[in-house]
C-alpha cells in the first residue's frame, strides 16, 4: 500500500538562540534540554500550509505518472480558506486528473495514521488504485508571539505520501481512540464560527497533554500488537509522533523500547503535527533505519484529544 | 518511595533551591511553570506509575496538594513516621 514519502519544510529557521533572546528566562540549553529541539522552520508571510504540502507533492511526483492519482487527501488545521477545500486546489495546481476525489480532513498530531487508513480503506474498496495523502502545517502563523511554550515547539513543515493498490509494503492492525472531553488542552478559541471567546491565538495546555498521552499511549501500542497478534520484540521500529523528545523519550523508556529502535527526528525541525511521522519516516529511510523486512510501529496523538496506531510492513 | 524521598524528587524536578514541604506554595518555586510540570507529569509516572486524572494540576497550589494527589502510592510506614513527627 505505501509506496513513497517525501517532505517538505520552509526556509526559514528558529533556533533556540533566536528564542533564548525573546525569553531570557528560558537560556538555550534549557529549551533543548526540556524539549530535545534545537531550531524549528517557520513558513514565511505568504506561504500556506497548502504550498508546504504543494512543495511535499512535488518532490513525490517527480517522474511519476499523475493520471493514475485516483484521490488526494489533504490533512491540515491551518487550512488555505474555510473554504473551499484546500485539497481541491492542489488537484489542480498539481495537475491530477479531474476524476480525482479529493477532501480535507482535520486532525492534528494522530491526523497522518487517520489518512493512512482512509487512504487503505480507499484501495481496498477499490475506489482508486493510488492516493496521495498529503499533510501541511503551519501552526507557527497561530501561536501568540508572546508564548515560550508554544513557540519552543511547534515547526512548519508539508508532508506527501503515496498509497498504491500494487505496493508490497502493507498497513494493517488500525486502532483509534478519541476522548474530546480534552479539547481544552490545545485549541485556538474563535478559530471556527464559534464565537463565544472571540479570535485568540493557540492555547496549549502542555502538562495534560503529556499527562494524555502517558495514560493513552501505552494501552494503545497494547491494542495494535494484539490486533497483529505479535508481540512486542516482533517490532522492528517504532515511529511515534515527534512531540518533544522529553515526552517522547519517557514513553520509550517506559515501553522499554530500545533507542535503536525508536525514531527520534525533531532536532533540527521541531514538533510539526501531522507531518512528524512521514518527516520521521522519510528520515528513517535515508539513514537505513527502515529497511526491507521490518515491521514498524506507527502512532499518532495529541488535539482532540485523538490517537491512532497502526503497524506498516516494509518489504521495501 | 516514602514521602520524604518524593519531596526531594520533587525539589529537583521543580529546581528548588531550598527543602520544599507540603506547605511550600507552588508559585514560589521557579521551576513550577509548564516544563517543570511536564518533568512532575513524567515523574510521577516512572516512579509510581501513576497517571493524573485531566484536569488536576491547575488545582495544585501548594505542594501538599501534589502529595495528596498521590498519597495512597507512598510508602505507608513513612508517613506514619511523618504522622509520629507531626504529632
Amino acid at each position: 500500500m505505501l509506496s513513497c514519502v517525501k517532505c517538505h519544510l520552509p526556509e526559514t529557521r528558529l533556533t533556540n538562540d533566536d528564542l533564548a533572546a525573546l525569553f531570557p528566562e528560558w537560556p538555550s540549553d534549557r529549551i533543548f534540554q526540556k524539549t530535545g529541539i534545537r531550531e524549528r522552520r517557520v513558513a514565511g508571510p505568504d506561504e500556506t500550509a497548502g504550498d508546504l504540502a504543494f512543495q511535499a507533492a512535488e518532490r513525490l511526483l517527480e517522474g511519476r505518472d499523475r493520471s493514475r492519482i485516483g484521490f488526494v487527501l489533504h490533512c491540515t488545521q491551518s487550512p488555505d480558506y474555510l473554504l473551499p477545500t484546500t485539497a481541491c486546489l492542489l488537484q489542480d495546481r498539481l495537475g491530477l486528473p479531474q476524476r480525482c476525489g479529493a477532501l480535507d480532513f482535520n486532525l492534528g498530531c494522530s491526523g497522518y495514521i487517520y489518512g493512512l487508513a482512509l487512504a487503505d480503506g480507499l484501495l481496498r474498496a477499490g475506489n482508486a488504485d493510488a492516493v496521495l495523502l498529503l499533510t501541511g502545517e503551519t501552526y507557527t502563523k497561530l501561536l501568540d508571539p508572546k508564548d515560550k511554550g508554544t513557540r519552543t515547539i511547534f515547526g512548519d513543515a508539508g508532508s506527501a505520501t503515496l498509497l498504491e493498490r500494487t505496493s508490497s509494503n502493507t498497513l494493517h492492525s488500525f486502532v483509534f481512540g478519541t476522548d474530546g472531553s480534552g479539547a481544552e488542552f490545545l485549541i485556538v478559541p474563535g478559530s471556527g464560527l464559534r464565537r463565544t471567546a472571540g479570535p485568540r491565538p493557540l492555547e496549549m495546555n502542555g502538562p495534560e497533554v503529556f499527562n494524555f498521552t502517558v495514560r493513552v499511549v501505552p494501552p494503545l501500542i497494547d491494542r495494535i500488537l494484539e490486533r497483529a497478534r505479535i508481540e512486542f520484540q516482533d517490532v522492528d521500529f517504532f515511529v511515534f509522533h515527534q512531540a518533544n523528545a522529553f515526552m517522547i523519550e519517557h514513553l520509550r523508556r517506559r515501553l522499554r523500547i530500545p533507542a535503536d529502535k525508536f525514531a527520534l527526528s525533531l532536532e533540527y525541525v521541531g514538533n510539526t503535527v501531522s507531518c512528524s511521522i512521514p518527516i520521521a519516516i522519510e528520515s528513517a529511510l535515508a539513514d537505513g533505519k527502515i529497511r526491507p523486512g521490518m515491521r514498524i510501529l506507527l502512532a499518532g496523538f495529541g488535539v482532540g484529544l485523538s490517537w491512532a496506531g497502526c503497524m506498516l510492513d516494509w518489504k521495501g | 518511595m516514602t514521602e520524604t524521598q518524593f519531596l526531594e524528587r520533587l525539589a529537583e524536578v521543580l529546581m528548588a533551591d531550598r527543602a520544599i514541604a507540603r506547605d511550600t506554595p507552588l508559585e514560589s518555586l521557579s521551576g513550577w511553570d509548564s516544563m517543570g510540570q511536564v518533568a512532575l507529569v513524567a515523574m510521577l509516572d516512572e516512579t509510581l506509575h501513576h497517571q493524573l486524572p485531566p484536569g488536576t494540576l491547575q488545582g495544585c497550589k501548594r505542594v501538599g496538594d501534589i502529595v495528596a494527589l498521590i498519597g495512597q502510592k507512598l510508602d505507608a510506614a513513612d508517613e506514619a513516621a511523618d504522622s509520629d513527627r507531626r504529632g
